[in-house]
């Protein structure tokens, strides 16, 4: 069981940000056809074998034994950790090189991945079924987020106090939200490792497999309609920890062409190949304006230090505008963030980096 | 290499509450963990206050560089409603000198600024 402090945090989260459940129960009858798409069998393999690893760890024995006193933020670092770790490097590896993978056209390429728990009692207002932390699998999209769902009942064992599993979503996490139909749940004899596949309800397609051992799910899932849901979810003031090979000082940030006058902006960044986002100035932003509109407030000493191995991915927030990704690499010395919004209102800013270690 | 801030000094608030500003500091050499000052709670700042330092300056001890940043920690009311807000930065690697920088920082629009001095000294060991 999570903790009854994280499932208020959950509930409180689901009634602010104005979540409402649909009615689920069982969909269409007789049976849907099989979903037309699968999860590759070497994500699969991949899956069970960074699975198998992490349950042998250490980690995953403090986890399990810490779950039932994890504040929500806690869980979610937890899970932060554990996906960006070295048990799962290799699985994230492959599912970020699709050719390592797709076989056919029919294999899934998935959007998301997943780490949660399976079968927890209440997870969301009245529904059993899943909780976990989500993130995207495209670096210029570095999003993640709590994810939560499940279903009335019927085909999910609530009193198992569930294991570890990994999701692959079809969808990025900002479009994780609606209603899921049970489709498929295969169990391999010799391994014990399950695998529950879920359609989307509008499409058909396939949209979410689970994989992980004692899902506690079981066939009485087919046809029923599940809720998921992902939520973006702060993260702590964090810094990055370890070392790194090159240190790079972030400077002068130049606004050449703002979006509203005085956008407040701030900068999120990311390291090498983790989804764990930093934010600088860790709270608020700084109010900017084109030098023409306010000439004291068009550039920005930003100053912060980052640290990274191969490549650091930073995203400028505008306002509420979020430009696209620009990556900080050996040799850097300027970056550009340039877009367009409603195709003619051009946003621009420039940012000048030094390397401080090499 | 050693930065020693020996100074902060307010010129204009953020805060319209009192006009005070509840300033704290988080200070980041090297990319580390940051430190805080005060380490709980904050300085009320208001126009021409200056923020009491340990004795000798608040110093701190880096190899590549030194990131401080001034937050405004909301009243306590807020505090669970709220984050702080920014009100400067600045930031010195080895090749920064001593010296003391006005920091001024757009708030409200264009229509309020925050204004900070903040002296340091930059010394090799």
């Amino acid at each position: 069981m999570i903790s009854t402090a994280a499932q208020k945090e959950l509930a409180a989260l689901v009634e602010k940000r104005g979540i409402v459940v649909p009615e689920l129960g069982r969909s269409r009858t007789p049976p849907a056809p099989r979903a037309k798409k699968r999860l590759p069998p070497r994500l699969q393999e991949a899956a069970a074998e960074a699975l198998a690893a992490f349950r042998a760890s250490p980690q995953f024995r403090a986890l399990i034994a810490d779950i039932p006193t994890l504040d929500l933020r806690a869980l979610q670092s937890r899970l932060d950790e554990t996906l960006n770790g070295p048990h799962f490097a290799p699985l994230l590896a492959r599912l970020r090189a699709p050719a390592t993978f797709e076989e056919s056209p029919d294999d899934l390429v998935p959007k998301a991945l997943s780490i949660g728990l399976m079968a927890q009692a209440v997870v969301l207002v009245g529904l059993s079924g899943s909780v976990g932390y989500v993130i995207n699998l495209d670096r210029s999209n570095p999003k993640t987020g709590i994810y939560l769902g499940g279903a009335i009942d019927c085909g999910i064992d609530a009193g198992i106090e569930g294991d570890v599993c990994l999701g692959f979503w079809a969808n990025a996490v900002d479009d994780i939200n609606g209603v899921y139909v049970g489709e498929e749940v295969d169990i391999d004899d010799t391994t014990g490792v399950t695998e529950a596949a879920f359609v989307s309800f509008e499409s058909d397609d396939l949209a979410l497999v689970f994989v992980g051992l004692d899902l506690g799910i079981d066939d009485g899932m087919e046809e029923v309609n599940f809720y998921f849901v992902a939520m973006g979810f702060g993260h702590a003031p964090i810094y990055q920890s370890g070392d790194a090979t090159y240190l790079v000082q972030l400077g002068t940030l130049t606004c050449s062409n703002s979006k509203d006058n005085y956008d407040t902006v701030y900068l999120n960044y990311t390291q090498d190949s983790s989804s764990t986002q930093y934010r600088y100035p860790v709270w608020d932003g700084i109010q900017m304006a084109e030098q023409g509109n306010d000439a004291r407030f068009y550039q920005w000493g930003v100053g912060q230090i980052v640290k990274f191995n191969t490549e650091l991915y930073l995203i400028l927030q505008v306002g509420d505008h979020t430009m696209p990704t620009q990556k900080i690499q050996p040799g850097t010395t300027s970056l550009t963030f340039s877009d367009k919004v409603n195709g003619v209102d051009d946003i621009e800013y420039t940012l000048d980096v030094q390397f401080l270690k090499t | 290499m050693k930065m020693t801030i020996t100074g902060i000094t307010c010129k204009a608030t953020v805060s319209t509450v009192e006009s005070t500003d509840n300033l704290f500091l988080l200070i980041q050499a090297d990319a580390g963990p940051p430190a805080r000052y005060p380490l709980t709670g904050s300085v009320d700042m208001k126009v021409g206050s200056e923020m009491t330092l340990p004795d000798g300056g608040y110093a701190v001890n880096f190899d590549y560089g030194v990131v401080v940043t001034g937050y405004d920690l909301d009243s306590l009311l807020l505090l669970n409603l709220d984050s702080p807000d920014f009100l400067f930065n600045l930031s010195v690697n080895t090749t920064s000198q001593s010296a003391t920088q006005t920091l001024t920082f757009c708030k409200n629009q264009g229509e309020g600024t925050s204004e900070y001095v903040v002296t340091y000294e930059i010394s090799s060991s």
